[in-house]
């Protein structure tokens, strides 16, 4: 789509490589005089160094001197990577903000950090040598650097070959080497040395010298270089066209005969049974009637081609049985090697099975197996195998029982430990339940206690002393006439086996993380030693503090 | 090579995807370098309703050298010549502020958006600066008869702009001229 030949072809030539495939010539050899004739058919016409001062020949850079006479080794044109198509959609970040195409040999800055192609990047520094992005000044020699990740993601692109006609994708670390030694389409130097321009690598025989010399086309008496002759015959050329001499359709002129000998209805040929010996011959049309209409010679022909597919047949049985024959021949020969094996195998495992039979006793049965299995099995197989596979057969299922035995056992031992571990945590835990359980009980059964205690304390300070008590929370005074009841309750708690009433006597939240916190065995040490003491302050607390309530 | 490249994926991106009130086309599909750009009036601003013709023209160093934009239609701005020619004076056209990152999209937008918000204090036209900053009415009031004489309808992109050729130099010339004026 775009011009073929812009201006701004001068953009690659500042002192790089001519980085374009499509570029015909090879700058740097000596050129030749030449007729100014467009060059190959598709691509520019000869449009090399543009006019910027740069076509003057450039230092080497490591290309080819002109007198290599090596046609491969670096003849080749460097590819434009920024021209390279793609397979995905490659990720903007991966972008050159300038040139807008995947990074091309990237550099990062290290006073800002953006990343761009090198060419790209030094072309901009050339006009002014600030970031193209933000305008940070940058020391060309100094602020550049790689950045490690970007190459490897970048060589992990697919992209297809710049080559036009070749469908090769590689990923783009790779594309170099296929491009400059595989690619039939690369183009690559003339083989003749004194020629400077450049063709596919497939056109490119030594002996075929050069294909750059000038030929007269022979309709238009155009001068024209003979590698372009077909393109220029199929474009260019004046004349290119003509009238079929019998059908009268047009046609590209030097596919004339290729037309008249495969598609043109009216030219005359021969019939397709002409080999089996028709001698009729007419315009294409009509042979197609004639062979409808039954052909004599077609109908021999197809016998004749019935009678070679047979003899084809035959003749592939003949080898197929001749490879059979000595397939048999070789079974037999080793046959002839094999019984003295088996005869060992079931003495060794006849003692072993048998215990008390002797290996004499095995044998003739063995023999008996191995008559029926050669009787049953006439085959390729050989008489001496039936046995032993079924030995071995024995022998691999006995390993393999021996094997799951051993897994079981194995499994078995495995689930009983783990049931055991399994089950001794739960039992642990379901005796610290139950301790909790019990301590639980005996604490509501001490609460229910006091609180029936306090009830009857309540009716009976209200019968006799007629001070009434409306609240909910009875005062600290309204307990101390009847200070000696309470000593006997908390005997009577005791009694009951309560060994929490220390805790009991504070508020409720405290009391339950006390109660947690104590384990079944530090509970029934606790029973034997701290009980009453404790009991008795919680109580006196209990009374000189707000009474517990459930 | 990469400025073809660079250039048709930013016109692949306009045209797909334009900037707001925008619309691309190219004078001439085998020149690249050539956009002719539809920009209707935004519609807070003096010249609503008006469409204005803007001329693109990549120099065949882009992204390196600054892309010339001109208008095409007549525009009462002071920012833009009040000539035929119709040069901008915007910070990121300026061969010395221009930096290859920027894209025409963006420049595009920065175009909209001056004309929603003139810049008076960098004019190309001194009058109209003044009177922009001083009597916003009637600068409203001519912008508008020029928005009805000369930017109704579809823009014209005849005026091929000879003198934009003369680049972005000519434009700070013409800003100096108009200024003694």
């Amino acid at each position: 789509m775009p011009p073929p030949n812009t201006p701004e072809e001068g953009m690659p030539a500042q002192g790089s490589l001519p980085r374009r495939i499509s570029g015909e010539v090879f700058p740097e050899r000596t050129r030749r005089p030449r007729p100014r004739v467009p060059t190959p058919p598709t691509s520019a016409p000869a449009t090399v160094p543009p006019p910027a001062p740069s076509s003057v020949p450039r230092p080497p850079s490591g290309r080819a001197s002109p007198t290599s006479d090596d046609p491969n080794a670096d003849n080749i044109l460097a590819i434009d990577h920024q021209a390279l198509e793609y397979t995905d959609p490659v990720d903007e970040t991966l972008q050159c903000p300038i040139c807008r195409t995947p990074f091309y040999k990237p550099v990062t800055t290290k006073t800002c950090g953006h990343t761009f192609c090198s060419p790209c990047l030094h072309r901009a520094l050339e006009l002014q040598p600030v970031c193209p992005i933000d305008r940070q000044p940058i020391d060309k020699s100094r602020d550049l650097g790689q950045t490690r990740v970007i190459l490897d993601q970048l060589d992990r692109l697919k992209v297809k070959c710049p080559n036009k006609g070749c469908d090769h994708i590689s990923s783009r670390d790779r594309l170099a080497a296929h491009y400059e030694r595989y690619c039939d389409y690369t183009l690559v130097r003339c083989p003749d040395a004194n020629c400077t321009m450049a063709i596919a690598r497939m056109d490119a025989k030594p002996d075929a010298g050069c294909l750059h010399k000038d030929s007269e086309c022979q309709y238009c008496n155009k001068t024209v270089v003979i590698a372009d002759l077909e393109a220029h015959y199929d474009n260019d050329c004046s004349g290119h066209t003509a009238k079929c001499p019998h059908c009268s359709a047009i046609v590209v002129r030097h596919r004339m005969e290729k037309h008249i000998a495969n598609d043109c209805p009216e030219a005359e040929i021969p019939c397709k049974s002409h080999t089996y010996g028709c001698p009729f011959r007419n315009k294409r049309r009509l042979i197609e009637q004639h062979e409808q209409n039954g052909c004599i010679h077609a109908t021999i022909g197809k016998l004749a081609m019935g009678r070679l597919e047979d003899r084809m047949m035959i003749n592939d049985l003949k080898n197929r049985i001749a490879s059979l024959d000595a397939r048999v021949r070789r079974t037999e020969q080793r046959q002839a090697t094999v019984p003295s094996i088996p005869s060992t195998i079931p003495g060794s495992r006849a003692s072993f099975v048998a215990g008390g039979n002797g290996a004499s006793d095995f044998i003739p049965d063995l023999d008996d197996l191995r008559a029926g299995a050669a009787g049953m099995a006439p085959g390729p197989a050989g008489a001496g195998s039936p046995e032993d596979y079924m030995l071995a057969q024995f022998e691999r299922m006995e390993s393999q029982m021996e094997d799951l035995r051993k897994m079981v056992r194995d499994m078995d031992g495995h689930h009983s430990m783990r049931l055991l571990n399994d089950t001794m945590v739960l039992n642990d835990q379901i005796t610290e339940l139950t301790g909790k359980v019990n301590v639980l009980n005996m604490h509501t059964t001490w609460l229910m206690g006091i609180q029936r205690r306090e009830l009857q304390m309540r009716a009976a300070g209200g019968a006799a002393g007629g001070e009434a008590h409306g609240g909910p929370r009875p005062g600290p005074s309204s307990a101390n006439p009847n200070s000696g009841g309470g000593v006997s309750l908390a005997g009577s708690s005791s009694a009951d086996g309560s060994g929490n009433g220390g805790g009991g006597g504070h508020s409720s939240r405290e009391r339950s993380g006390s109660i947690s916190g104590l384990s079944v065995s530090q509970r029934q040490h606790q029973h034997g030693e701290g009980m009453v003491p404790s009991l008795g302050m919680g109580l006196g607390q209990g009374r000189g503090e707000n009474p517990p309530r459930l | 090579m990469a400025s073809q490249k660079r250039i048709s994926k930013e016109l692949a991106d306009c045209t797909e995807n334009p900037p707001q009130g925008m619309r691309i086309s190219l004078p001439n599909d085998s020149d690249l370098h050539k956009w002719h750009v539809t920009l209707e009036g935004p519609s807070q601003s003096a010249y609503s309703g008006g469409t204005f013709g803007l001329f693109v023209t990549l120099p065949p160093d882009y992204p390196f050298k600054t892309p010339q934009i001109t208008f095409s239609t007549r525009i009462y701005h002071p920012n833009v010549t009040n000539d035929a020619t119709g040069s901008i004076c915007l910070g990121l056209l300026k061969p010395e502020q221009w930096k290859p990152a920027t894209r025409i999209r963006s420049v595009l937008e920065a175009i909209r958006s001056l004309l929603v918000e003139p810049n008076p204090d960098d004019p190309l036209e001194a009058r109209i600066a003044d009177e922009y900053k001083n009597d916003r009415k009637e600068f409203e009031k001519n912008a508008k008869t020029y928005v009805t004489r000369y930017a109704k309808g579809t823009p014209k992109f005849e005026a091929v702009p000879a003198a934009a050729a003369g680049g972005s130099d000519g434009v700070g010339d013409s800003s100096t001229g108009r200024r003694a004026n």
